[in-house]
């Protein structure tokens, strides 16, 4: 019995045991909400890896709305959000087909 | 994974449809309980409290909650069977973003809010033990659809207009399945409970995103 309890106590703690939120953006996204267009930028303090791709998603559908291939760190990509709806998109950094880091940006109405 | 999923699903789907036809000691029970989402694979996801006073910006925050009906058989001797249907908000933290003005200047990091309504039904076995048989537990499966899933990143000064950031979303995944455990203790007519609901599917659409929340939950129900 006494184990019984023991492992249902280590399952909840384990559950409850979540990671604290650290977040350093490795995007600079601006102006954020934004309304015609975006701008993003890989932080060259944050990020040092070379050819990285970055994609950016629609929360709402899943579409991939831009594909910047060959990034490096202090580049900036120009996204025209003009045709996007109102809501949450994805910049997302891939390193060799990996996902290495989200950042979150607001389009406003 | 996909395999294992299904194999639960129809396992779960089986245990729903064939526990009811024992009829030996039948319960229903009405639920309520508090819950609190815990996100896992996705560092920057937080969990929301259930109850809270934040005093920076002096407003009590009020987490998840849900309330249900079950219906419980008894499948042999200490063994039972609960089948539960759930109607329930869970909140958490969704990955903060940095407002930034035109010319890239920071207004400073926002944390939004995701606030989902779901539908849940899950089967749980459950085991009876101790002193009058009073404590039980349960594990099984269960799934949740989401019925409506909203972000709010609270308000912001957009082309000199003040505008309300809140945003219906989508990107979660519209049917969860999960692996559900529960602990509870009977006093008369009442019985209290805590447990864990593990999502064994990704509870984002998203095929980039692997975001799984465990849900903690604890509550009270009451035998009709």
């Amino acid at each position: 019995m006494k184990t019984f309890f023991t492992a249902i106590s280590l399952l909840i703690l384990c559950a409850c045991n979540t990671k604290e939120i650290n977040f350093i953006a490795s995007l600079e996204i601006f102006p954020n909400p934004c309304a015609e267009q975006v701008f993003i930028t890989l932080r060259p303090e944050v990020v040092t890896s070379q050819d990285l791709t970055l994609r950016v998603i629609d929360a709402k559908t899943d579409n991939l709305i831009v594909e910047t291939l060959d990034l490096v760190p202090g580049n900036t990509v120009t996204v025209d959000m003009s045709a996007q709806a109102a809501g949450e998109y994805y910049a997302q950094i891939f390193k060799d087909e990996e996902l290495s880091d989200t950042d979150i940006f607001i389009k406003a109405q | 994974m996909k395999l294992i999923s299904t194999s639960i699903l129809v396992l779960f789907l089986y245990l729903l449809v064939t526990g009811q036809n024992e009829r030996a000691i039948q319960k229903f029970n009405l639920h309520v309980h508090v819950n609190e989402v815990y996100p896992s694979g996705d560092s920057n996801l937080g969990h929301y409290p259930i109850l809270w006073y934040d005093s920076q910006d002096a407003k009590v925050l009020v987490g998840g909650f849900g309330l249900g009906v079950s219906y419980q058989s008894q499948l042999k001797n200490q063994f039972y069977l609960r089948s539960k249907l759930d109607i329930q908000r869970s909140r958490y933290y969704d990955q903060p973003t940095i407002f930034n003005d035109a010319n890239g200047a920071s207004l400073g990091a926002f944390f939004g809010v995701n606030t989902s309504y779901s539908i849940h039904v899950s089967a749980l076995p459950s085991i009876a033990f101790g002193a009058k048989s009073r404590w039980s537990f349960a594990l099984g499966a269960g799934a949740r659809v989401v019925l409506s899933s909203i972000s709010d990143y609270g308000e912001s000064f957009i082309n000199g207009e003040q505008t309300a950031l809140k945003f219906k979303r989508r990107a979660q995944a519209p049917v969860i399945a999960y692996c559900a455990s529960r602990i509870r203790f009977n006093i008369g007519k009442l019985e209290f409970s805590t447990g864990l609901d593990a999502d064994f599917t990704n509870a984002s659409r998203l095929s980039t995103q692997k975001e799984k929340f465990y849900i903690w939950q604890t509550g009270i129900a009451h035998k009709l």
